[in-house]
């Protein structure tokens, strides 16, 4: 789930170079590799490692910063370990460790204070620790020092993208008041990996039919999608609502509910890994899923949104330029049981 | 780059690798200069309007330039007939692309759906085993970058806002700079073809061409470095090609076909040799160094999906993505949730004919649960990050165990245990066609010749290298074009840990201490320490105490231990006796400070096979002749010691035990 997008280890004098497959590389700015120790020593105002936005900050929704590093002093004010452009952070005001996610006017931030797990735990000064920020892309925030949880909150709103300033590590945004009094040795960030949903889809076994059925299928979507970017943009947002919806109403739920939803979710994916797409185990799981969605009020089989769905004109234009894929009979099996057994519509009687 | 000087010359022959081929191994490194002179080169242009996901889908817009038997690339090398590639054929016309083809596409056939899906590799095969360019293989280009040179190109990349490398060359307060008078020596390999294809898909013939090609090209790279101009260059690093299983084409547009790992000198080759004795793997062309163990290969972009369907749905390695919401949105989730969807809405007849009017609402329910049961609510936040998501299928590389297969060497550098009927020396000079007066010369020299396209300052090819395949959007089949591999070099250096700064394994020469053990028998000790991994049982060191056998170093001073090689005898493995498959027995590994072990459990524990059953079928060796088995993880790293060793359980005392050959392994 979790995808590393950065990882600086700072021992090639001032080079910031990402590890991860990335290459989210940093530019440095007024900073002196150490002697003692692999590390960047960040001595001034102007002291940053800046790092562009690129492609994997755009998307996050969840976030996990480790920062391993050695703080000097504690100043009057903020000194930033991490900042990203309206999107999240990371920083210390005196001994107490904060993490926040979202701009100014979304902000939602964890403190080693307000938050603390048990007893307030200062970032202490003069040793290497680490310091982690993770943001779960759903419903709660933490903070770790050393690997030891030292505050959590309860979150609403995900991760936005990055802006255009991209991140800075040592320092602030906008500002050249918060830079850290300390050493950094190595900065780690995963996201949330966009590409999940992608990567179990995928992981089906398929035979060659069926694998032209959707090659076939998936040339004529990606057809259909760049000759009507509009239309794809407008159904993308309404279900991008629905998906949206139904994940903030499951973070709601107690986490009971949530481990009970993600074990369900387990077994279909071991399902669907194993190719056993239209067996009994498989229609079985898609009814005892939609029954306990309905259950749960996380799912309702008349909702509006999704009956007129078929009658938008964007969906009816996208549709009609789309290859068929009756030619997966499994899938149709599948689908039957995801769609339930609903009242058939009576006819008219003859007179 | 003028022809390298003699002290060049004298450095690139000093340190040219021992290179370990795998048993079945087709292509070898080979001349680039025979190859392109017998190619024929060729355009392809897209079809209108072009396919930004899939470009030169067909090969109906693709056309010859040169024919084959008649490119040049040297400008003194040209007859009648002849065209110069320098001569405005380097460079792909606009929107467009070049490459080169030996023998173009290979036929179709029950595993090849289409013509023009696959390079034919068979005839290249046939032309490099038996035919006219036999005679051009097991040969390298090497090329020497000064300190002067590398400054040059290390602003090039700067300019270009890549990493500014010279900062490796900078002091900074009370600190050495990282190198002081660096250079390079690059051994470019060029193989006439890559196959590669997919494990666990036996089922899908074509699965097992998934990633063939034409025109490959691997490197490795040195970095030198002395502390004055007047000293000897020492070798500080080595970079070390594999080819990239992730998603090759960028963004940007660049392709990633290959990548490189530096590795520290000393992980690579033992104190006080010269030639690094490298493997590298059957068909895919992956360079490790000798002994290593690969690992399930890593790409270096993100994952390419297309493995998990083993090469069938080439479509769904990159699914229909959305225009671009803003900042934050998560496109893919999005993507595949409007596909499973929207695009069901399609099958609502299908699916619910009966239902007439609410059949698209029912596809609706079934689509929009479907993309709910993949949803993955997270855990709550975690001291540590959770392990990463599963990738697609494991690819491993074969690589040669022992010297069973064919090996290419520096003249007069046999290795140790190496059959001489499977050896070949490298070329020791270049030379010249008595036929039409070309040179053929294994020193880079880009003022010469024009194949050469990764240095802005000289012309170069920048074409593929083998023929451009249809309906190949993930650039998986299609020719490869010439990395920057002297740039790819500095770029892993910058990305991985300095000596020192994270554990790195290293092999322990043979020849350092003094072999210690009770298999005294047959040849001794010192033969497990002989370099020869192919003897037979007689002509090793053997043993029978009921106690254990044990075969051991002493060192000099005392070192971590992390890892042990095991060879076993070639024809009877350890020699248990009755029913040699069935044997299987324990093996513990000991260390000892300051005197010699009393006997073979007279020391501290680092390592039993019985607790990690992970590395053999029940933590047991097998006693299989020729068997060989590499460990090195696991141990116990807590202290150093001077005294290590090997002793295998032989509890009845029934017969002899024997490690043919033991490699020790140490952390630095």
């Amino acid at each position: 789930m979790w995808e590393l997008i950065c990882h600086h280890r700072y021992c090639w004098g001032t080079i910031a170079a990402d590890r991860s497959v990335w290459r989210s590389d940093g530019q440095s700015f007024g900073v002196q590799p150490l002697t003692d120790h692999i590390g960047l020593h960040f001595p001034g105002p102007q002291s940053r490692i800046v790092v562009p936005r690129t492609e994997p900050w755009l998307s996050l929704t969840g976030i996990r910063i480790e920062v391993t590093l050695r703080i000097a002093s504690y100043p009057s004010g903020q000194q930033h370990l991490i900042a990203g452009d309206g999107s999240f952070g990371m920083y210390l005001e005196h001994a107490v460790l904060f993490g926040y996610c979202g701009d100014n006017a979304t902000m939602e931030s964890v403190n080693t204070t307000s938050d603390m797990v048990a007893q307030f735990t200062p970032v202490p000064l003069g040793r290497w620790i680490r310091l982690t920020f993770e943001h779960n892309g759903f419903n709660a925030m933490a903070l770790f020092i050393n690997d030891a949880l030292a505050a959590t909150r309860p979150v609403i709103n995900a991760i936005p993208g990055a802006g255009p300033q991209g991140v800075v590590i040592g320092n602030g945004i906008g500002t050249t008041l918060g830079y850290l009094r300390g050493d950094i040795e190595s900065v780690k960030v995963w996201r949330i990996d966009p590409r999940a949903m992608q990567r179990e889809f995928l992981a089906r076994p398929l035979d060659p039919a069926v694998a032209e059925c959707w090659n076939e299928f998936l040339r004529s979507l990606r057809h259909a999608l760049r000759n009507n970017p509009d239309c794809a943009r407008s159904l993308a947002d309404t279900l991008a609502g629905l998906t949206n919806g139904f994940e903030r109403a499951l973070a709601q739920k107690d986490q009971h509910d949530i481990d009970e939803f993600s074990k369900i979710c387990d077994e279909y994916r071991k399902l669907w890994r194993a190719g056993l797409i239209d067996s009994a185990q498989m229609q079985e799981l898609a009814a005892r899923l939609r029954a306990w969605l309905i259950a749960k009020g996380l799912f309702n089989p008349d909702d509006l949104a999704l009956q007129q769905l078929p009658d938008d004109p964007c969906f009816q234009l996208i549709l009609k330029q789309l290859s068929p894929l009756t030619c997966d009979p499994e899938l149709m099996v599948l689908l039957k049981a995801f769609a339930g057994n609903p009242r058939r519509r009576k006819r008219p009687r003859r007179s | 780059m003028a022809a390298p000087k003699p002290e060049e010359i004298a450095l690139i022959r000093q340190f040219e690798p021992i290179l370990f081929f795998a048993p079945g191994e087709r292509f070898f490194p080979s001349d680039a200069k025979r190859y392109v002179e017998r190619c024929s080169l060729w355009d392809a242009k897209d079809p209108s309007p072009p396919d930004p996901k899939n470009p030169f889908a067909t090969a109906d817009t693709w056309s010859q330039v040169i024919p084959a038997d008649t490119i040049v690339v040297a400008a003194d090398g040209i007859g009648s007939g002849d065209t110069f590639l320098g001569s405005g054929f380097l460079t792909p016309p606009s929107g467009g692309e070049r490459f080169l083809s030996l023998f173009g596409w290979r036929d179709p056939d029950d595993t090849v759906p289409s013509p023009n899906f696959y390079a034919n590799v068979e005839s290249i095969a046939q032309a490099y085993e038996h035919g006219a360019l036999k005679d051009s293989r097991f040969w390298y280009h090497a090329e020497f970058f000064s300190t002067d040179r590398l400054k040059l190109l290390f602003a090039t990349v700067l300019a270009a806002g890549g990493l500014d490398f010279s900062a490796l060359l900078k002091p900074a307060e009370n600190k050495p700079p990282v190198l002081r008078n660096p250079a390079l020596i690059c051994y470019y390999l060029f193989f006439p073809a890559h196959e590669e294809g997919l494990p666990d898909c036996n089922n899908v013939p074509q699965a097992q061409l998934f990633g063939n090609y034409a025109g490959d090209w691997a490197c490795v790279a040195l970095v030198l470095d002395r502390p004055t101009l007047t000293l000897p260059y020492r070798p500080q690093y080595i970079g070390l090609t594999n080819r990239n299983i992730g998603v090759v084409k960028q963004p940007d547009g660049s392709e990633v076909r290959v990548g490189m790992r530096v590795l520290p000198w000393e992980a690579v080759l033992a104190t006080g040799l010269d030639h690094p004795r490298l493997s590298v793997a059957k068909g895919s062309h992956a360079i490790y160094h000798k002994g290593e163990v690969p690992e399930p290969v890593a790409p270096f972009t993100v994952d390419d999906f297309a493995r998990n369907s083993c090469g069938l749905l080439q479509e769904g390695a990159s699914l229909p993505m959305l225009p671009p919401a803003g900042a934050g949105a998560d496109l893919a989730s999005v993507g595949i949730g409007w596909l499973k969807t929207v695009d069901l809405g399609g099958l609502a007849n299908a699916l619910f004919p009966w239902a007439g009017g609410i059949a698209g609402g029912l596809a609706m329910v079934a689509g929009y649960l479907w993309s709910i049961a993949e949803v993955q609510p997270p855990p709550l936040p975690q001291p540590v990050p959770p392990p990463l998501p599963p990738a697609p299928g494991p690819i491993t590389d074969t690589v040669a165990t022992g010297g069973n297969g064919l090996v290419i060497h520096p003249h007069g550098v046999l290795p140790t245990g190496v059959n001489p009927a499977n050896a070949i020396e490298w070329p020791t000079a270049g030379h010249t066609s008595p036929t039409n007066g070309r040179k053929y010369d294994p020193y880079v020299d880009r003022d010469a010749t024009v194949m050469w396209p990764d240095d802005p300052l000289f012309p170069g090819f920048k074409g593929r290298w083998g023929p451009r395949v249809e309906n190949d959007p993930s650039l998986r089949r299609s020719g490869m074009l010439f990395p920057s591999f002297w740039r790819m070099c500095f770029d892993a250096l910058v990305r991985s840990d300095p000596l020192g700064a994270a554990p790195v394994q290293v092999l322990i020469d043979a020849s350092e201490g003094t072999p210690i053990g009770n298999a005294t028998n047959n040849a001794g000790l010192a033969a497990a320490y002989d370099g020869d991994l192919g003897k037979t049982w007689e002509n090793s060191p053997t043993g029978d105490s009921p106690d254990g056998v044990y075969i051991g170093k002493h060192f000099p001073t005392a070192y971590r231990i992390s890892g042990i090689w095991i060879w076993l005898s070639s024809d009877l493995g350890f020699n248990s006796g009755n029913d040699p498959t069935a044997a299987r027995r324990n093996f513990t590994i000991y260390g000892k400070n300051g005197a010699d072990p009393a006997g073979p459990r007279d020391g501290e524990t680092l390592y039993v096979s019985h607790d990690h059953q992970d590395v053999l079928p029940d933590g047991l060796l097998p006693d299989i002749a020729g068997f060989f088995v590499a460990i090195l993880a696991g141990f116990d790293t807590t202290d150093t010691h001077d005294r290590v060793w090997v002793t295998l359980d032989n509890e009845q005392g029934d017969g002899l035990s024997v490690f043919t050959q033991v490699g020790w392994v140490k952390t630095i």
